[in-house]
């Protein structure tokens, strides 16, 4: 540990000294020469010219400064340049939050909170505003997806998004935007060959027709023969000394269409990924690749926007949706059970939603949701000698309306007032409301002083699974959780291409599910028992300077159980990202860096996964041959060894995470 | 604690990552001297992208023809938010046609009654309707530069494709008005038609 952080340091004084030396080195103000020739060309010419555009924060920055929240977003150019695999690589980047991974699944850590042993069902993940948390229960997936190249952006949009988006926006709503066959106007088929026998292959299709019609299609599929890991909990002569041979492999896939006419969206995505287990959870036979867990999502979406007259806007959303969950899991009981955990979600919804300005100086948003869960199935069993512990089907449904007023009160001063009430069959009712305060005192500084509540229902799981009384007994009369975070955000573009934003956080969770033993029966079961209460301070610093670009985010946070007075566990105090893009040839070659800091974590035996730093390298090229992006990638280029806490289904307490690893990747470009 | 046997970096770690971290600075060094250097070629700096586009509208107003009028000033009006700030400054005062060039600011719609080309920003969005009935109404040229703007009936909209100033135009809202857009014109753009029929 020691050595690597030796070279960190000289890493950083390196960058410091560089950024330094080159601001001296171009002091020009190249455009002197412009004014005069370019208004002499012809329109010919002036059409060959290649121009320097605003960078990605800026380009955003109505969003950006608007939005009544503090939001992120993340374009694919960035994706390109710093090499992310998918939105997990994207996520360790974003100020506020962290990923937590134990060998089967990653979990999101945002504001200080991620406790070891939950599904990601405090963070509303959207593709295209279209909900993908499932049914049963109500995680966030981010383990399969879609293809990270047919992405155009994502938006991270922190604080309590309950007034208008209901359960799961807790922490936050993550917001996946897939890119347009306006913007594709093409064929690209991708390959990528990296570590551990990995493998990845896509093909992409997109094209806006004459008529209007715009169409992008894509697959892409993934192999991965993981690691040989070892893990000194299990150091034994009968458990294969620890080693976990041909556990880690994992395999998914992706398909998306999107056609859109006119103001008709209609999308349909399906993502699927099964991974072997290696660490050997609940107690299951270790080194046995026979333990696997399989994870699909689809959807069809069908969507229609229109204007009203000229002063409304409506949107009309229905989708059918459906998940599945297939777990294997090998007991050595004696003698070795094969024990399988299964979970079919499947719900149809719709939305509609209207923007009106008829009232000079209010925009009224009103909007009804509801969701018909009609198949809400759980089914755990052992298959030979057959036993069913559990065969629960369930169906419910969710109807919700919001409202959202935005008032200019002064001329620079905006009020977005929201309240939303969803009710459930199972608990009743929500009521979330939100208020946010928008002060614009200079042109391009913005002050967000925001109140929220959000709140996240307890999922199917949490609710009703038990194994016969076995071990987990069910917990019909379960609340849901509420949070009220508190947030002041102070927002700066300088000179159109930098972005700087200082906020400040305050959040108190209360009925924070959480599994207990029942002290009258010995057996599992959610209760709402928890009262977590956190602050924190963030500084984040983004843009483009000369033909640099990059941003710097540091993060200060304290998160702790309000009945126990601890710290929670997994969550770091400190939370320091730095990326920077140095463009090597113009255009053609760059240089992508990621240096991601952590603090120190809390493990479930009050131990401490201890601080690291780890660097990533990308060198991408677009077009040194015509028609071809080439990338190469170093994921934690010093080898620094750190480790996740593990949860409570673990004998880890905590759990290796990746060495030094390389990616290769190609991409051929056919316009059509 | 990772066992080398079973990873391969074992013995060879310290080497291996001397090695990559040489390897590092030595690009980060290459990069940004090869960047320090190419900045000092200033001819090879690219423009800012309202830089060209103003240039545009200089050339746009050569192909464009106006119902009658006398005037010995030809007013490009810039209407919200100003994204072209200094860099208007380079076709300030030129001639077209024997017309002076100028440039004006409005925030008011009844403003566009002494414009010939208005210059729509993003931030107009919400209003757009009202503002291209109020320019059909004065013959007043409509350009943007906002995705979706053309579709919705303005007339010029820029547009970028791999970091070039394009322009697609709406034939239908000019045909609508009283304006002429030379046929020079029409060939380089795109043409697009209208999302809705008024």
């Amino acid at each position: 540990m020691k050595r690597a952080s030796n070279y960190h340091s000289i890493l950083f004084l390196t960058i410091c000294i560089l950024f330094l030396l080159c601001n001296r080195a171009s002091g020009h103000e190249p455009e002197n020469d412009f004014p005069e020739r370019l208004k002499d060309l012809s329109l010919e010419q002036l059409m060959d010219i290649e121009v320097a555009t605003v960078s990605g924060a800026s380009k955003y920055e109505q969003k950006l400064t608007e939005a009544p929240s503090s939001v992120t977003i993340i374009t694919s150019e960035e994706i390109k340049k710093y090499g992310y695999r998918s939105l997990i690589d994207v996520l360790k980047n974003i100020r506020s939050f962290y990923v937590t991974y134990d060998r089967n699944y990653h979990y999101i850590g945002v504001r200080g909170f991620d406790r070891p042993g939950d599904y990601n069902t405090r963070i509303l993940l959207l593709i295209d505003g279209h909900r993908v948390n499932d049914n049963i229960y109500d995680s966030a997936l981010i383990d399969a997806g879609l293809n990270i190249d047919i992405v155009d952006r994502i938006e991270f949009i922190r604080g309590s998004g309950s007034s208008l988006y209901g359960s799961n926006a807790f922490f936050a709503v993550i917001n996946i935007i897939t890119r347009k066959g306006s913007d594709l106007q093409r064929l690209e088929v991708s390959g990528e060959a990296a570590s551990f026998d990995t493998y990845k292959g896509r093909i992409s299709i997109g094209k806006r027709l004459d008529n209007g019609l715009d169409l992008i299609l894509s697959g892409s599929m993934r192999d991965s023969n993981g690691q040989e890991l070892f893990y000194r909990e299990f150091d034994n002569p009968n458990t294969n000394n620890g080693v976990a041979e041909g556990c880690d492999y994992s395999r998914d896939h992706s398909l998306f269409s999107k056609i859109s006419y006119r103001g008709l969206t209609l999308e349909a995505a399906y993502f699927s990924i099964t991974k072997g287990v290696p660490a050997a959870p609940y107690e299951t036979v270790f080194n046995d690749p026979r333990t696997q867990t399989t994870d699909a999502r689809g959807f069809i979406d069908l969507n229609y926007s229109t204007t009203l007259g000229s002063s409304s806007q409506m949107q009309a959303q229905i989708s059918y949706n459906h998940s599945r969950y297939d777990g294997a899991y090998l007991y050595d009981a004696p003698p070795v059970t094969l024990n399988k955990d299964k979970s079919r979600g499947s719900w149809w919804g719709g939305e509609l939603k209207c923007i009106n300005k008829f009232i000079p100086g209010h925009i009224i948003t009103l909007g009804s949701e509801f969701r018909n869960n009609f198949r809400q199935d759980q089914k755990t069993y052992d298959k030979s000698p057959y036993f069913l512990y559990l065969n629960d089907k369930r169906d419910s449904s969710i109807w919700a309306f919001y409202l959202q007023d935005e008032v200019a009160l002064m001329k620079n001063m905006t009020l977005s007032a929201g309240i939303r009430y969803d009710h459930y069959g199972t608990f009743g009712g929500s009521t979330n409301p939100r208020l946010a305060i928008i002060y614009n005192p200079y042109p391009h500084t913005f002050l967000k002083l925001i109140y929220g509540r959000a709140f996240r229902a307890p999922s199917t799981y949490e609710l009703y699974y038990n194994d016969g009384d076995g071990t987990i007994k069910a917990n019909p009369n379960l609340n849901p959780e509420t949070i009220n975070t508190y947030e002041m955000v102070l927002e700066n573009f300088f000179n159109n291409n930098i972005f700087m934003t200082v906020s400040g956080y305050y959040y108190r969770i209360k009925n924070l599910i959480s599994q207990q033993i029942d002290s009258a029966d010995g057996l599992l079961v959610f209760r709402n028992v928890e009262e977590i209460e956190a602050k924190g301070i963030e500084i984040a610093m983004k843009g483009k300077w000369e033909d640099l670009e990059g941003g710097i985010s540091y993060t200060l946070q304290e998160a702790e159980n309000t009945l126990t007075g601890e710290r929670l566990t997994n969550s770091p105090k400190h939370l320091g990202k730095l990326n920077l893009v140095i463009p090597l040839i113009r255009e053609k070659l760059f240089l992508g860096l990621e240096e991601h800091y952590m603090s120190k974590r809390k493990t479930l035996t009050n131990r401490y996964a201890d601080s690291f730093f780890v660097t990533n390298l990308t060198i991408f090229s677009r077009n040194i041959a015509k028609g071809l992006e080439i990338s190469g990638s170093i994921y934690n280029l010093f080898d620094e060894q750190y480790s996740d806490p593990g949860s409570g289904e673990h004998m880890q307490d905590t759990i290796e995470q990746n060495g030094v690893n390389f990616r290769f990747k190609v991409t051929y470009i056919f316009d059509i | 604690m990772r066992n080398g046997a079973v990873t391969g970096w074992n013995g060879k770690a310290s080497a291996g990552r001397l090695v990559l971290f040489t390897l590092l600075i030595f690009c980060l060094i290459t990069g940004a001297l090869m960047f320090c250097v190419s900045n000092i070629h200033a001819h090879d700096a690219k423009p800012g992208e309202y830089r060209v586009k103003a240039a545009f509208l200089y050339n746009f107003l050569k192909f464009i023809e106006w119902p009658a009028n006398n005037n010995p000033v030809l007013k490009i009006c810039i209407l919200g938010e100003d994204p072209f700030g200094n860099d208007i400054d380079g076709i300030l005062n030129e001639t077209v046609h024997n017309r002076r060039l100028s440039v004006k600011h409005i925030s008011d719609y009844e403003g566009l009654k002494r414009c010939n080309l208005v210059f729509i920003g993003h931030a107009e969005e919400d209003h757009l309707a009202e503002i291209i009935n109020k320019a059909r109404e004065f013959d007043v040229v409509t350009v943007g530069d906002t995705e979706g703007f053309a579709q919705q009936g303005i007339m010029i909209n820029f547009y970028l494709r791999e970091n070039k100033v394009r322009f697609e135009i709406n034939k239908n809202a000019a045909d609508r008005s009283g304006i002429r857009i030379s046929s020079k014109l029409l060939n380089l753009a795109k043409i697009i038609g209208s999302d809705k029929k008024r």
